[in-house]
C-alpha cells in the first residue's frame, strides 16, 4: 500500500482548525498538538503506528472527555470541540487513501464550522485559504509522486475558474425567506444588555471596547443629542435591580411624529431578544415585533449578526389615553427612606409633575454630583447613599435615583436601557455604536403627552449627551481606550486604521451578510427576471450546465488563440521569406517543396546562394527535425529578416555584368 | 445485471473505440466515484446547515465546494479528452506471463497526469504524459492459455485532480496476442541419433564446437556468428560455421515425446527450442502435418514456436 502524504493532510487540518483555535477548550487544543506533532515526527524518527487498541482507547478517552466537557447540554461550542477531537484522531489511522480523502472531507466540514462561529470579512477571505489549502492536499493525496508546489497552482486555478459560478449561485439559488433559527455555534457569554440591570451593570458594559452595532441611514443622521437607541424597558424595582414588566403586549395602535428617520442596523449578536431602534419605532423588519413599551423584540435570541431596517418617528406623538398601570409606580417596601420622603415632599408642595421633574432634575444639577465610572461603594438603601452621601455615579446612578424619586412623587416612571450617540464613521458613511455608548435613561408619564423621555444624566454631565462618553469621562484613566481621539500620531494612525477597517468590514457586512431573500428577488427584478419560487429552482437547474458550456467554450477559443507556438512561428516566418522572393519575381509553385524551390532558385541566381541555402537548410532542421528549439528558431528569423532578394539579385547581376 | 446494463449502454453509445481513435465525446464516460458521492453528501450537509442558520458564509462555501467539483469534473474529462491512441503492439509472451502491450500515444498538447491504463483493474499501469513528447505505455494483459489470445477492452481511467469523478474510454486494441506453450524441462530421447537414423545420414550439419570457415550470410543468421571484423573490412557478412560435436542438426519429432498430454508435450517441445537456440544448435521439428526443416536463427526458432502456439487451432 503506498504511503499516505501524512503531513500535507496536517497542514490542511490545522489550516481549516486554526481559527477555531480560541473557540476551544484549551485541552482540545493540547489534544490536536500532542498528536499532531508526533504524527509529524513519526515517519522520520521511525516511532511506531498507533495500534488498533491502542486508537480505540485514545477514542474512548477522547470522547469521554468530550462528553465530560459537555454535560447535558451539548451546543456548537461542544460540536466543535467533538470535531478536534475526532481531527486528532483521525491522522493517527490513516493507513490507505480512502482514510486520506475522508481527512480531507474533515477539513472541508471543520472550515465550514468556522464560519458558524465568525461572519465577517476576514473570515471570508481566509475562507479561500483554507479551501484552498485543502484543494491542494486533496489533489496530493490523489497523486503522492506529484510536487505540491505545482499541485498548490492547479488548486488556486481550479477555484479560480469554480469563482463565477459560486457567485452566481450565490446570487441566484433560491433562498428561504424569514427562516431564523437561532444558531446554537457560539453561545458564549457576549457583552450587551441583559434582561435585568443591577446598578453598576452599565459602568461595567461601558468597559467593553466593541462595537454593538452599525447603522446606516437612508435619511438625514440625526445629531447626536436624539441619537436614542432603544432597547430595553424596566418596570420593576427591588432595591437594587431593575426588571422588565412580566408581561409586553404588542403594541396596538400606531405613532405619529414628525422628523421620519429611516435606517438599517447591523447588530453584533447579543444573546438577547431585544433590537436597537431610535426613539420611537414605527415600523420594523416583519421577522420583530413592536412591544406596548416601544421597543422592538425579535422572535429568537440574536446569535448571530442580524440585518434589520426600521423607520422611526424622532419628534413622536403617541397615544396617550391609556394611563399606565400602577406598576410604574412600584417601589420596594421599607428601602431609601430619604429619598422616598423627598418625593412624597415634592408631591404635597408641587400640583404640576413637570415642575417635580424641574425640581429633581435642579436638585441633581445644583448639589454637586459627580458624572464618574467609579462611584462608591452603596448600601442597602442604595439610592439614599446616593442621594444624600456619595453623590458620585454613572448613568443607571441617576436614572434609578430619579425614578425612585419620581414614583416617590406618584408620578408614573420607567427606566429605559439602550445607548446613546455612536460615532460616525466618514470613509463608510455609517454610524458605530459602541458597548461603551451605552446608557439608560427615564421615561415619565405626563398627560396628555404620554411617556416623555427625561436624561437625567443630561443634567449632570451635558457633554456625555452632546459629545459622547469620552468627553464626559475625560479625566479618567480607566477608560484608556476612550482617550483614543485626542492622541499623538500613532493613535491617530491606529484610529483611522481602525475606522478603515471597521468601515470595510460593515460595509461588506451590510451587503453580503445582510443578502437575503428580498435582495434576491430585488435583484432578479432589476435583471429582468420577476420570479416566483419554481423559476428560482428552474434557474439554479440550469446554472451548472450552462457553467460547464461556459468553460468549454472559453478553452476552446484559447486553444485556436495558440495552438503550436513554434511551429506556427516557424510557418509564419517561412511565408515571410516566401513574400519576399514572390515580390523578387520568383513566387514558389505551389507543388514544390523546399528543397526543389531552393534548388531552382540558386539555378537562376547563383549570387542568391548561400542566404537561401542557408533559410532553407534552417527551415527544413526545424520543421521536420527533431526537437525544434527556440534560440534556432530566433536565428532563423534573424536571417529570414535580413534576407534581401532584389539586392541579392542586382549586385549579383551587376557582378556578372563586369 | 450491470455488466448486461453496461453492455447495452456502451453499444448504444457508439463512438469509434478501435485504435487508432482519438478520444473524445463518444467515447470518455465520466461518473463519480465513492469519495464524489461522499463529497456530495458532506455538500448537502453543509447546503442543509446554510439554510438552517441563514449563513451566507456558509452559502458560499457550500457553492464554492460545489463549483469546485464542477471544475474538477471537467479537469478529470479534459485529461482523456483529445488523446490520440496511435498503434498498439505487443510481443509473443509464453503462456501464463504477462504481456506487455506496447501502446503509442500522439498529440499530446498539455500535460496528462494520473492517467490508469489497464485490461482487467488489478493489472493498473499508471503513467504520466509531458507535453510534447513522444508518448509510450506498456498496458499489462494476464494471457491464459497457448494459442492466440484477445487481451480484451483497453481502458485507460483517471480520477485526477480531485478523485471525486472517474473518467473513463474503453477501447479495443484490435490486437490479437500470441501466447507460446509454457516451456517444461523434460528429457527426450536421444533426438539426434533418432533423427540421424530417420534423416538417413547428413554429412555435415552445423554444429557449435568447430570453426569449419565462412558462408555466405543467410537471413536468420544469429548475429553472434556473424564475421563482424570481415564486415568492417567491408567484406560484406559472413556468417561463421561450425561443425557440431555429432555433427547432426537435432530434430524434435512431437511423436518422440510420450505422455500423452499434447498441451505437455507442446511446452516440452518448447523448451527445447529454446535450449538449442540457445546453444545455437539447427534443429528442426516434425509437428503432425508439419514439417520444419533443420535451421538455426531467431526467425526460425519464432516460426517454430508459432507453430507450437497454433498447434490444433488451424
Amino acid at each position: 500500500m503506498q504511503r499516505q502524504p501524512i503531513r500535507p493532510l496536517l497542514l490542511a487540518l490545522a489550516v481549516a482548525m486554526a481559527p477555531l483555535v480560541l473557540q476551544l477548550p484549551w485541552w482540545a487544543v493540547g489534544w490536536c498538538t500532542v498528536s499532531w506533532g508526533y504524527l509529524c515526527f513519526r515517519d522520520s524518527r521511525g516511532w511506531p503506528m498507533a495500534s488498533r487498541g491502542v486508537r480505540l482507547a485514545i477514542f474512548i478517552v477522547g470522547m469521554t472527555a468530550v462528553l465530560m466537557f459537555a454535560g447535558l447540554r451539548f451546543d456548537g461550542g461542544d460540536f466543535i470541540a467533538l470535531l478536534a477531537v475526532m481531527a486528532g484522531i483521525k491522522p493517527l489511522e490513516i493507513r490507505s487513501r480512502r482514510d486520506s480523502m475522508v481527512t480531507v472531507f474533515l477539513a472541508y466540514f471543520l472550515t465550514i464550522t468556522s464560519l458558524f462561529v465568525f461572519e465577517n470579512l476576514s473570515m471570508t477571505l481566509y475562507l479561500f485559504v483554507s479551501v484552498w489549502t485543502t484543494t491542494g492536499v486533496l489533489i496530493h493525496v490523489n497523486d503522492p509522486t506529484g510536487a505540491i508546489g505545482r499541485q498548490l497552482r492547479l488548486a488556486a486555478r481550479l477555484i479560480l475558474v469554480a469563482v463565477p459560478l459560486m457567485v452566481l449561485l450565490f446570487l441566484l439559488f433560491p433562498r428561504l425567506s424569514g427562516s431564523f433559527w437561532g444558531s446554537p455555534w457560539a453561545k458564549q457569554s457576549r457583552s450587551g444588555f441583559s434582561s435585568s440591570l443591577r446598578i453598576g451593570d452599565v459602568s461595567r458594559l461601558v468597559l467593553v471596547d466593541e462595537p454593538a452595532f452599525s447603522v446606516t441611514f437612508d435619511s438625514p443622521v440625526p445629531d447626536a443629542d436624539r441619537r436614542y437607541w432603544r432597547g430595553i424597558v424596566f418596570q420593576r424595582f427591588d432595591g437594587a435591580g431593575w426588571y422588565p414588566a412580566n408581561r409586553q403586549d404588542i403594541r396596538r395602535g400606531s405613532i405619529g411624529g414628525t422628523d421620519l428617520s429611516r435606517y438599517s442596523v447591523i447588530l453584533e449578536p447579543h444573546g438577547q431578544r431585544n433590537l436597537f431602534v431610535l426613539d420611537l419605532p414605527v415600523t420594523a423588519n416583519p421577522l420583530a415585533t413592536i412591544m406596548d413599551d416601544h421597543t422592538l423584540m425579535a422572535r429568537r435570541p440574536i446569535w448571530q449578526r442580524f440585518h434589520y431596517r426600521a423607520a422611526s418617528f424622532l419628534n413622536s406623538r403617541q397615544n396617550s389615553a391609556d394611563v399606565p398601570s400602577d406598576a410604574y409606580l412600584q417601589l420596594p417596601s421599607n428601602r431609601n427612606p430619604q429619598t422616598v420622603a423627598l418625593g412624597n415632599r415634592w408631591a404635597r408642595t408641587h400640583a404640576e409633575p413637570e415642575t417635580v421633574v424641574a425640581k429633581a432634575l435642579a436638585f441633581f444639577n445644583e448639589n454637586s454630583f459627580s458624572y464618574t465610572l467609579r462611584p462608591d461603594r452603596l448600601g442597602i438603601h442604595a439610592v439614599d447613599d446616593f442621594l444624600f452621601g456619595s453623590r458620585k455615579g454613572f448613568c443607571e446612578h441617576f436614572a434609578t435615583a430619579f425614578t425612585v424619586l419620581m414614583r416617590a412623587a406618584g408620578i408614573p416612571t420607567r427606566i429605559v436601557g439602550g445607548y446613546q450617540g455612536g460615532r460616525w464613521n466618514a470613509l463608510g458613511d455609517f454610524l458605530t455604536v459602541r458597548h461603551s455608548d451605552a446608557h439608560v435613561w427615564c421615561e415619565v408619564w405626563q398627560g396628555g403627552q404620554g411617556w416623555v423621555r427625561v436624561d437625567p444624566t443630561f443634567a449632570v454631565a451635558p457633554d456625555r449627551i452632546d459629545a459622547g462618553i469620552e468627553r464626559a469621562l475625560a479625566g479618567e484613566a480607566l477608560l484608556w481606550f476612550l482617550g483614543r481621539s485626542r492622541g499623538d500620531w500613532l493613535s491617530r494612525l491606529t484610529e483611522t486604521v481602525r475606522q478603515t477597517w471597521e468601515a470595510v468590514n460593515t460595509r461588506w457586512s451590510m451587503w453580503f451578510m445582510g443578502f437575503s431573500a428580498e435582495d434576491q428577488i430585488a435583484l432578479l427584478k432589476r435583471i429582468g427576471i420577476s420570479a416566483g419560487r419554481r423559476s428560482g429552482w428552474l434557474l439554479f437547474m440550469v446554472l451548472p450546465p450552462l457553467f460547464i458550456a461556459g468553460v468549454i467554450l472559453l478553452g476552446g477559443m484559447r486553444k485556436k488563440e495558440n495552438p503550436k507556438p513554434l511551429e506556427d512561428n516557424l510557418l509564419k516566418i517561412y511565408g515571410r521569406f516566401l513574400d519576399k522572393m514572390a515580390r523578387a519575381g520568383i513566387p514558389k509553385a505551389s507543388h514544390q517543396g523546399p528543397l526543389d524551390y531552393g534548388r531552382l532558385l540558386m539555378d537562376r541566381h547563383p549570387a542568391l546562394g548561400r542566404d537561401v541555402d542557408a533559410i532553407i537548410g534552417c527551415y527544413i532542421g526545424l520543421r521536420y527535425g527533431r526537437e525544434g528549439d527556440l534560440d534556432a528558431l530566433k536565428a532563423f528569423r534573424l536571417r529570414v529578416r535580413r534576407f534581401n532578394p532584389r539586392q541579392a539579385m542586382a549586385t549579383g547581376s551587376r557582378r556578372t555584368e563586369d | 445485471m450491470t455488466s448486461a446494463i453496461a453492455r447495452t449502454f456502451y453499444c448504444f453509445v457508439g463512438g469509434n473505440t478501435t485504435v487508432p481513435v482519438v478520444l473524445g465525446l463518444r467515447n470518455i464516460y465520466i461518473l463519480p466515484t465513492g469519495y464524489g458521492m461522499l463529497y456530495l453528501t458532506v455538500l448537502g450537509a453543509m447546503l442543509i446547515g446554510s439554510v438552517n442558520y441563514n449563513n451566507n458564509l456558509g452559502f458560499l462555501l457550500t457553492f464554492l465546494l460545489g463549483s469546485l467539483g464542477l471544475t474538477a469534473m471537467m479537469h478529470t474529462y479534459s485529461m482523456l479528452y483529445g488523446l490520440r491512441l496511435v498503434s498498439a503492439t505487443a510481443a509473443p509472451v509464453f503462456a501464463g506471463e504477462s504481456v506487455e502491450v506496447d501502446l503509442r500515444v500522439s498529440d499530446v498538447d498539455r500535460p496528462r497526469t494520473g492517467l490508469c491504463w489497464y485490461f482487467n483493474p488489478a493489472d493498473r499501469i499508471r503513467a504520466n504524459f509531458k507535453p510534447n513528447q513522444p508518448a509510450r505505455v506498456l498496458a499489462v494483459a494476464r494471457a491464459g492459455h497457448r494459442g492466440l489470445f484477445d487481451p480484451g477492452w483497453l481502458r485507460i481511467a483517471c480520477d485526477y485532480p480531485l478523485g471525486l469523478f472517474q473518467a473513463w474510454a474503453r477501447i479495443n486494441i484490435g490486437l490479437q496476442c500470441l501466447a507460446y506453450p509454457r516451456p517444461i524441462s523434460a528429457p527426450i530421447p536421444d533426438a539426434t541419433a533418432m533423427s540421424a537414423q530417420r534423416t538417413g545420414g547428413i554429412g555435415q550439419t552445423a554444429g557449435v564446437e568447430d570453426f569449419v570457415g565462412l558462408s555466405a550470410y543467410q537471413p536468420g543468421d544469429s548475429p553472434g556468428r556473424i564475421h563482424w571484423q570481415a564486415y568492417s573490412r567491408g567484406r560484406g557478412l559472413h556468417t561463421k560455421t561450425f561443425a557440431g560435436q555429432a555433427g547432426a542438426a537435432l530434430m524434435l519429432d512431437m511423436e518422440d515425446i510420450e505422455g500423452g498430454d499434447t498441451e505437455k508435450t507442446l511446452s516440452i517441445l518448447c523448451f527445447h527450442i529454446l535450449q538449442a537456440h540457445h546453444q545455437r544448435r539447427s534443429f528442426g521439428m516434425r509437428l503432425a502435418g508439419q514439417t520444419f526443416p533443420a535451421a538455426n536463427g531467431r526467425v526460425h526458432r519464432d516460426r517454430c514456436l508459432r507453430a507450437l502456439a497454433l498447434y490444433g487451432n488451424g
